[in-house]
């Protein structure tokens, strides 16, 4: 009977091992072309590709040979490596150099793999405090990193945080070079964004001299994308008063060829507006303050400027976004040709009226009612979840983008203006997508959304609105999109997000 | 109407403004112009193309959205799927993938978008073996081969 039951056992494993075959066979995934694997792997991993992200990479090629290929013929996966600092900065100066002396070679073989692609590398701090100030090696002198940069593939993107000015004085690649030496090194021939963050736990005052030294600014290469990220208020300077006269010295070999600038800062000063005037091919502009509120400062010995007649006209700037910030830069700046502009209001707690009107009139002033395609407003706080919205004509408008946890309603008045000749506007007659981010749960749901867009059309211009509640919904998303039937059949349509959307 | 053939020989008859949103078809109508010949589609079965214009239908007359330009592209590399699109997609493995196919061959971005988007997350985070479990797909690296492709990430660590 053992021997039966032994017979028995084997036969199913056996038949056990051939349906597993089988599955394997008739697995679907099979049939998938390399190109679209390529992508599905590409949708899977957080580029630039940092340790876990790499591993991540490495478990992917390592499915099965198809995968493999897929793998190696999706060149971009291999384009982006994020490098961090290590433990081993505790164990002193040679050692460091000894422990990472093969590493060169192998980040060498993992960019070889990427090919032509633009290349990626990111250093980053794995804590935010640096000792070189008491003797220990700064953490800024990582040596695979010194490596890559003077003798490594040209970069397309270069990110590094550093813990202090004096850090990137002390960084081994400036040490001792004159700007036209570092502009020749290697990596640098054909860098597009350079991206350097000031961060660390510890206070460490903000020292780039006056305009008798030159900055640290002067010893960065040459790149068309900017992002800044300065130390904060509190851990560069003693006293508040310090910060809003420190100058950001970028020399004008940067600012004048840049097409892109993004910049984190809290400091309160106007130093910002002596920046902007020297970027006149700016393209791009993304400013975080943080919460802090720089344009309004009677105390900076900036002021006044610019003066109350006269504006910083960025002219060639396309795009730009205002994150955690104070609209008060709305009235100092025009941009003639901006599509996209995304802002966030930040600090109201009644309502956000002030910071709607100034949006109003810098939209008129500088006449983007034929120009602007793409509007996102963040932040909005509206009495009892109401916001009035009401933006002048914007006919070129195709995408309006709200999100505000504090919103379940936006207004947007009459959809139909008339001119002092009589002549009648739609107000956003464009409009293809809104976005309902965030919004709140509210018996009445798109009901005044949906009473707009119904008044405005003009023609046969359809609107999708993608929906994402802040909180569990009142509505159904059937009973949404049968409001939005009713609205107006067959030309509005409504999706709705888990939130966040996006 | 237009008339498609599907590979297992099914004849459907859909409405333009439907199937339009597959940008095969749409050139194809395009081209040709009228025609009362079916469009044959031999690389779709008639259970796949049901479920395909079960998507088409939803959205019918909607404009194309954003998503139907390709993410790649506009570097968008978010996982976030609609509500409907979510449970669209909740079917056995073997439809999921041809969908996948089919929204490929049938030149459909915004669904293609969703369906790799679907798989992504399936095998986010997940070692080679648990992805191997997930698909039933069979290991065939010799475990020399599999020791030097490990290697390729080991300068990772400190030596």
């Amino acid at each position: 009977m053992s021997r039966q039951i032994d017979e028995m056992q084997d036969a199913l494993a056996q038949l056990m091992m051939k349906r597993s075959q089988y599955r394997t066979i008739c697995s679907p995934i099979r049939r998938m072309p390399m190109e679209l694997l390529g992508r599905i792997f590409g949708m899977s991993l957080d580029m630039p590709l940092d340790k876990l992200g790499r591993n991540d990479l490495i478990s992917l090629s390592l499915v099965c040979r198809s995968w493999r290929s897929a793998s190696l013929s999706a060149r971009s996966l291999w384009s982006g490596v994020v490098i961090t600092s290590c433990e081993c900065f505790d164990f002193g100066f040679h050692e460091i150099d000894h422990m990472h002396d093969e590493e060169y070679e192998d980040v060498i073989a993992w960019f070889d793999r990427a090919g032509g692609s633009a290349k990626t590398l990111e250093y980053r701090l794995s804590t935010t405090t640096c000792r070189c100030f008491k003797g220990d090696r700064c953490t800024i002198n990582h040596p695979t990193v010194k490596r890559l940069i003077q003798d490594g593939p040209p970069l397309y993107r270069f990110s590094i945080q550093v813990s202090s000015v004096g850090c990137l004085k002390n960084w081994s690649i400036f040490a001792g070079s004159t700007s036209a030496h570092v502009l020749t090194q290697s990596a640098w021939t054909s860098l597009h964004s350079f991206s350097l963050a000031f961060l660390d736990n510890e206070d460490h005052l903000w020292d780039d001299g006056d305009d008798s030294r030159p900055s640290v600014f002067n010893l960065l290469p040459n790149f068309s994308s900017f992002d800044l990220r300065l130390p904060t208020r509190d851990k560069a300077f003693d006293d508040r008063e310090d910060s809003l006269d420190a100058t950001i010295r970028i020399p004008d070999r940067i600012l004048g060829s840049i097409g892109e600038f993004s910049i984190v800062w809290d400091w309160g000063g106007n130093q910002l507006l002596h920046i902007l005037p020297r970027c006149a091919s700016l393209t791009r502009l993304s400013i975080d303050l943080t919460k802090s509120k720089p344009f309004d400062n009677p105390q900076s010995t900036f002021l006044p400027y610019p003066s109350p007649q006269s504006f910083i006209t960025l002219p060639n700037l396309r795009e730009f976004v205002l994150s955690k910030g104070d609209f008060s830069i709305l009235e100092v700046i025009r941009t003639p040709l901006l599509e996209i502009m995304d802002v966030e209001a930040h600090g109201a707690s009644v309502g956000s009226q002030a910071e709607l009107g100034m949006l109003r009139t810098f939209i008129i002033k500088s006449s983007l009612s034929g120009i602007l395609r793409s509007l996102s407003i963040r932040g909005l706080v509206g009495e009892s979840g109401v916001v009035d919205l009401s933006l002048p004509i914007l006919s070129s408008l195709q995408v309006l983008v709200l999100d505000s946890p504090h919103v379940s309603s936006y207004r947007f008045g009459d959809p139909v203006e008339v001119s002092a000749e009589g002549q009648s506007y739609f107000k956003h007659p464009s409009l293809v997508e809104l976005k309902l981010m965030n919004i709140r749960r509210s018996r009445n749901t798109l009901v005044s959304e949906l009473w707009f867009l119904k008044n405005r059309r003009r023609s046969n211009v359809s609107c999708m609105i993608s929906v994402s509640f802040h909180d569990e919904p009142r509505c159904s998303e059937t009973e949404l999109k049968g409001r939005a039937s009713e609205a107006s059949p067959g030309h509005i349509f409504v999706n709705i997000y888990p939130s966040p959307v996006i | 109407m237009v008339l498609l053939l599907t590979s297992d020989n099914e004849m459907f008859s859909v409405a333009e403004d439907v199937i339009k949103r597959s940008a095969y078809i749409k050139n194809m109508l395009e081209d040709v112009g009228e025609s009362d010949l079916p469009i044959p589609l031999p690389n779709v079965e008639s259970n796949v193309l049901v479920k395909i214009l079960e998507y088409c239908e939803h959205y019918r007359g909607e404009p194309l959205p954003a998503s139907d330009v390709d993410p790649a592209e506009i570097g968008d590399r978010s996982l976030d799927i609609a509500d409907w699109d979510q449970k669209y997609m909740a079917v056995d493995q073997e439809m999921l993938f041809e969908i996948i196919l089919a929204a490929n061959y049938l030149d459909i971005k915004s669904l293609l978008d969703v369906g790799c988007k679907t798989v992504a997350k399936m095998m986010k985070g997940k070692s080679s073996e648990e992805i191997r479990t997930l698909f039933n797909i069979a290991n065939d690296f010799t475990p020399e081969e599999e020791a030097q492709i490990r290697k390729e990430n080991a300068w990772a660590e400190c030596r």
